[in-house]
């Protein structure tokens, strides 16, 4: 994903309060966010739409403060990240409250890489394994799925992704390698090779 | 990246960024190392390939990636609900606090929420800037595209090896090569170690669904026939062979000794590093014994089992053709002054001290006049010297392809020329060129036949030449074109009347007057026996 001079335009404009550059550009990105949000929130629409709102509102409020050292798709998934990960948590006490006995299952509350030492835990692996590329696909953990599709869809470099979740460079390459590596056999599967 | 920037990339640097290189988002630069480190390392090779499926995979979208109608209107909406209440709120402030009496300056708005790494209370990274839509247009493009190609790259790579190739030297339990695999194969050249054995080489018909941008998958795979007891067998190339390549050219020394060259192979357009392959076949297994950068392999000759030359492309880094000398125990690469601007498209002799190859002059050297000018050079064993060309035109515009050499002073060469444009006047590249033999007899280069394109053809060409040491031998060419040498005279054997009437011919062999195997393009094999040639039928 890359910005266009009409981006940076568009952000200078917004900080001097221009609502209609906003609308430009929320356009522009919109499908774009609606995606990754989807991917990682899920099909929550309403849920969806309060974070995009969110979203937006920080990119009025925070133009001023855009410096240009960072691309411009960057700076707003930047902030998508972090909204996003507002929603999750608040969804994840909302449904804690209502399942108290629930057992806790998502990593985010950690950021310690079980894989950032290369190790790939096996029996997640050996069940990867009987699992079609899709199933693998989402099968992933929502970290190692986010960099993932943060590299292979949207187009962010690994340093771009780096920034856009606040972790080292190398901790997103040892994210995206674990997640070849526990894809590999449905890939293989998928690709008629014997394992 | 793990690697120096100005040399080779390591694996390790290079898997660190074949995400980037199968989402497309690498530089230029990284991409091109890639793809070069890619072309000779098959491990990686195969995590690229898992790369664009895994890209592949994450292009495909589900409804829920859609945002419904309407949707941004209702987000804008809300956006804006949001900031009239933060007004609303913020003229309350400032009520109060002229109320208070307290004079405050402006501030900027500041989102309380963000955490220090927020992009809207932090200082962003540096990035270079590229275009959106570019990019998402690449992606677009290229997300159906990677997953096909990646398919079908591995089924060609996967496919006839597993249909047709068995474990080597035996073919026993390999099924022959099918009508229908052969034509799927461009064959260019073709060896024969005795009349029921040999062996025959070229590359898969290029893949039309290929992308130049991404590399993925191969546009053309290796390709090495065996031919035994009345039966052509594909055999498996070298597993470090595997990629767009296509090998051009085979000798063989002996049943169980044999070399082939050939090199990378790109569609026109594609800003591919060319690299050159030499492939060593020894006790019944192919391998790659050598592999060069920027450079081609184009022709061999193996003039005794202690004197052996391979030439090739122009060397855009050396400024000169690639010429390697096989001196029995290992290749080395000769350099001489002389093959300075030279691409080299010919390579034959009798013996160390009588070797010719032949080739072009690129365009703007000395006296091409803008045009590439053909080149015939010859080794005595101490040195090389240019030699003179006897043809109707000026070498401006002539080709010569291949050569054969009957003794030292009897040989033949083959090619193609530029139509003059009228009596005495210059080449002219608007016209179909023209089928050409040239002969060295006496000490010099003389053409000695010429066979003009049939109606509608752009080019006309004898690619191919060989001749025994009895000086009868066997020309062949465009569309099937063959040219018979005997008794010092060549006759055209087969003359197309349309440039669609057969295959390409591309390379010919004989063991006998009256044996022999032709090769060309989608599988054209034609063998000769003492009442013609006929084609193989499966």
């Amino acid at each position: 994903m890359v910005t266009t001079p009409d981006d940076t335009t568009l952000l200078a404009r917004i900080a001097l309060g221009e609502e209609a550059a906003l609308e430009r550009l929320a356009a522009d990105y919109h499908p774009h966010l609606w995606r990754y949000l989807a991917r990682e929130l899920g099909a929550d629409v309403g849920l969806i739409e309060d974070v995009l709102q969110e979203v937006y509102l920080a990119i009025w409020r925070g133009a001023a403060s855009y410096r240009g050292d960072a691309r411009v798709s960057t700076w707003i998934f930047q902030i998508a990240h972090h909204r996003m990960l507002d929603a999750r948590r608040a969804r994840t006490r909302r449904e804690r409250r209502a399942q108290p006995l629930r057992a806790e299952c998502d990593g985010e509350a950690s950021e310690v890489d079980t894989d950032a030492a290369g190790t790939v835990p096996s029996h997640e692996d050996a069940v990867l394994d009987r699992l079609t590329l899709t199933e693998a696909l989402n099968a992933l953990s929502p970290k190692h799925r986010e960099a993932l599709d943060l590299v292979c869809y949207h187009g962010f470099t690994v340093d771009e992704t780096a920034t856009i979740l606040g972790l080292p460079p190398g901790t997103v390459k040892s994210r995206l390698s674990y997640a070849r590596r526990a894809l590999s056999g449905a890939l293989r599967k998928g690709m008629g090779i014997p394992s | 990246m793990n690697a120096d920037d100005a040399g080779a990339l390591t694996c390790a640097g290079c898997r660190d960024v074949l995400p980037e290189y199968a989402a497309y988002t690498c530089t230029p630069h990284t991409r091109a190392r890639v793809a070069a480190h890619l072309s000779r390392c098959a491990a990686c090779r195969e995590e690229a390939r898992q790369w664009a499926a895994i890209v592949s995979l994450t292009q495909q979208s589900l409804p829920q990636d859609e945002p419904p109608p309407n949707s941004l209107p209702r987000v804008l909406s809300g956006v804006r609900a949001q900031r009239a209440g933060e007004h609303a709120a913020a003229q309350m402030l400032a009520a109060h606090e002229r109320r208070s009496a307290r004079i405050m300056a402006p501030q900027p708005q500041v989102d309380t929420q963000a955490r220090p790494s927020d992009p809207t209370s932090s200082t962003p990274r540096t990035r270079p800037s590229h275009g959106w839509r570019r990019r998402a247009s690449a992606l677009g493009s290229l997300a159906a595209a990677l997953l096909i190609t990646l398919l079908a790259g591995i089924l060609l790579a996967r496919g006839p090896a597993d249909e047709q190739t068995g474990a080597q030297p035996s073919r026993a339990g390999t099924p022959p090569l099918t009508a229908a695999a052969l034509r799927g194969l461009d064959l260019r050249a073709v060896a024969l170690v005795a009349p029921d054995e040999g062996w025959a080489v070229g590359g898969t018909v290029p893949d039309p669904t290929y992308d130049p941008l991404t590399f993925q998958t191969p546009y053309s795979l290796p390709v090495l026939l065996h031919y035994m007891r009345g039966r052509w067998y594909r055999v498996q190339a070298p597993a470090d062979l595997s990629g767009s390549v296509r090998l051009e050219a085979v000798r063989m020394l002996s049943p169980t000794e044999g070399w082939a060259v050939g090199g990378s192979l790109f569609p026109p357009g594609a800003d591919a590093l060319p690299m050159g392959y030499l492939l060593h076949f020894h006790n019944g297994t192919w391998r790659v014994d050598t592999v060069l950068q920027n450079t081609r392999l184009t022709r061999l000759a193996l003039l005794s089992p202690t004197d052996g030359w391979v030439v090739g492309d122009l060397d855009p880094l050396a400024g000169a053709a690639v010429v390697l000398h096989y001196d029995g125990t290992g290749w080395r690469r000769v350099t001489d002054p002389i093959f300075r601007g030279l691409t080299l498209t010919a390579v034959g002799g009798t013996s160390g001290g009588n070797v010719w190859v032949a080739g072009i002059r690129e365009a703007g050297a000395t006296g091409s006049d803008g045009q590439a000018a053909a080149v015939l050079l010859h080794f005595d064993g101490a040195r090389w010297a240019e030699q003179a060309i006897h043809a109707n035109t000026p070498p401006l515009g002539l080709w010569i392809a291949d050569l054969a050499m009957a003794s030292p002073t009897d040989g033949w060469a083959v090619g193609t020329v530029l139509e003059a444009a009228g009596p005495g006047g210059a080449a002219d590249p608007s016209r179909p060129s023209s089928a050409i033999v040239l002969r060295y007899q006496s000490g010099s280069w003389t053409q000695v036949a010429r066979y003009v394109a049939p109606a509608g053809a752009p080019t006309f060409a004898l690619d191919a030449v060989v001749v025994t040491a009895e000086g009868d031998g066997w020309a062949v060419g465009t569309a099937g074109l063959r040219a018979h040498i005997r008794a010092g005279q060549v006759m055209p054997d087969a003359v197309p009347a349309s440039i669609a009437a057969q295959p390409d011919l591309w390379g010919v062999a004989v063991s006998s007057s009256s044996d022999g195997w032709a090769v060309g393009d989608r599988g054209s094999l034609l063998y000769h026996a003492s009442d013609g040639w006929h084609p193989y039928s499966p």
